[in-house]
């Protein structure tokens, strides 16, 4: 009898520890997934592995508030009680210094160094310019018998007030002026990625190591993934729909390590004048939305470089894009008008589609 | 009559009648238990699999309001917007309709591959693509 008990423990045992084998094969931490909206004018999409709901929630409602921190402060649309925005600074240009947070002293810096090392095509200061362009296509996307262009003479004079020189940023003041009246800030091509960057970064020090952060087709992503996968599936989508009105993904990437994708393209914000479609890039030079790619992806591990690149490169000629992108050890993908491809090494290295056979 | 796997002898295995450690009967159990637990998963854990490994979800404010079929066409509303109109059809999922005035939604056209999604974001509505399982569901999307 003494024999029986002692089997039956053995068995026991061999039962609990294949059971607990068993347990750690499958995944203890499982994905999850929570949309933000009124962030940025987008939608923002957060995409992370946690060991429970609840643990997820309670990290995902910490990154959507510092989202919506960020979003107040780089508003150039809206002012907040109590808080110094770019709406502030805006409405003060040509007027008065404004004492702001450290964040947009942080996100001005790299406005102007994005200025800087795309030769002037992606300018910050250009508010002037682009929010003619926002009101003309906001104005014909709701009364589309009536759509028409920005008057070439309001461009240009609105141009004139373009200067990145007259952005004053006094960090010991920790203070930002436009000297020009009329001038003002427009964020579009870097906020989200910065913001993204700064709210990651900050839940990953708080112990959210497995994260993916969607700002309105900007993805910045933390790695590793959890549940046992290497990398992150990164689908780029298809500017053009398939002729039965689907819409498909032109690529997948495999991201496994911290990186930014980011994608510009003028197929989903456009408007249309006497059948023409004007996108909402729109180039320092022409002052007219840029029309010299279908669209451009581009990878680097900075996010609001990735994100300042994509725009250039929509707005520069091939080899001049690659070029810039070559210098700054950023991937991408472009898109030809006529839907070739074009792209860089590394990209294909990432790519599912790119240089297979 | 085994012989104990160790050469050196313990105590223990000086006693008669030695029979495999593992008995036959143990693996059945412990296999019948493997199968159980697997059953357990794809009905319980995963129940969504009922409508198809790749399906269609719509999410008002990031709450999922619903989950259908792609196998079927049809054309639905739901009932937090009656102003939002949706269609299935072989086997993609699209905004059709939306009283938004930019039209992103529509524009974004039919969605049949796991991960993809459509956004209208006056409406606060998404559609997406769910393909729990999927090996390149993406988990965002770059537009």
């Amino acid at each position: 009898m003494k024999k029986n008990i002692f089997k039956t423990c053995a068995g026991i045992l061999v039962f609990v520890v294949s059971s607990l084998c068993l347990c750690a094969c499958v995944p203890s931490e499982q994905k999850y997934r929570a949309e933000f909206y009124g962030l940025f004018d987008t939608e923002a999409v957060l995409t992370g592995y946690a060991e429970s709901e609840a643990a997820f929630a309670r990290r995902a409602e910490n990154v959507r508030a510092r989202l919506e921190e960020l979003h107040r402060l780089f508003d150039i649309y809206h002012s907040y009680e109590n808080v110094n925005n770019l709406y502030t600074v805006n409405e003060s240009a040509g007027k008065s210094p404004v004492k702001v947070d450290g964040e947009i002293i942080g996100l001005l810096k790299r406005a102007r160094e994005g200025y800087e090392l795309t030769g002037g095509k992606v300018n910050a200061a250009m508010g002037a310019v682009l929010s003619l362009w926002h009101d003309y296509r906001s104005a014909g996307i709701s009364d589309p018998e009536n759509a028409a262009l920005p008057p070439a003479d309001a461009l240009a004079a609105a141009s004139r007030l373009t200067d990145m020189n007259d952005l004053m940023i006094d960090e010991a003041e920790g203070t930002v002026f436009l000297r020009e009246p009329g001038m003002s800030l427009d964020v579009g091509a870097i906020a989200k990625a910065y913001a993204a960057d700064v709210a990651l970064s900050e839940a990953r020090g708080a112990g959210f190591v497995s994260a993916l952060l969607n700002i309105g087709g900007n993805v910045t992503a933390v790695v590793p993934p959890e549940g046992g996968r290497a990398s992150w599936n990164v689908g780029v989508q298809d500017p053009a729909l398939t002729v039965t009105g689907g819409r498909n993904f032109l690529d997948i990437l495999s991201v496994s390590e911290n990186i930014t994708v980011s994608g510009s393209g003028a197929y989903e914000r456009f408007y249309t004048v006497n059948g023409q479609n004007y996108g909402h890039i729109i180039d320092p030079e022409t002052l007219s939305p840029a029309r010299l790619h279908r669209q451009v992806t581009v990878l680097h591990k900075d996010a609001w470089l990735a994100d300042t690149l994509s725009t250039a490169l929509f707005l520069l000629p091939y080899d001049e894009g690659l070029k810039l992108a070559e210098e700054n050890n950023a991937q991408a993908l472009w898109i030809t008008l006529d839907g070739e491809w074009l792209y860089t090494e590394g990209y294909a290295r990432v790519s599912k589609e790119a240089g297979k056979p | 009559m085994r012989q104990p796997l160790s050469a050196i002898e313990t105590g223990a295995s000086t006693a008669a009648n030695h029979r495999p450690f593992v008995h036959k009967k143990d693996i059945a159990l412990f296999g019948a238990l493997v199968f159980a637990a697997l059953l357990a998963y794809l009905f319980f854990v995963r129940p969504e699999r009922n409508i198809g490994a790749v399906y269609g979800q719509i999410a008002v404010d990031g709450r999922v309001v619903k989950n259908f079929a792609l196998t079927a066409d049809n054309i639905f509303s739901i009932e937090q917007n009656p102003h939002l109109r949706f269609e299935v059809k072989n086997g993609a999922a699209a905004f059709i309709a939306s009283d938004c005035p930019d039209k992103i939604c529509v524009r974004t056209g039919f969605l049949s591959r796991a991960g993809q999604t459509a956004v209208c974001l006056p409406n606060k509505v998404s559609l997406r693509i769910v393909g729990a399982g999927e090996p390149d569901e993406a988990d965002a999307a770059v537009r």
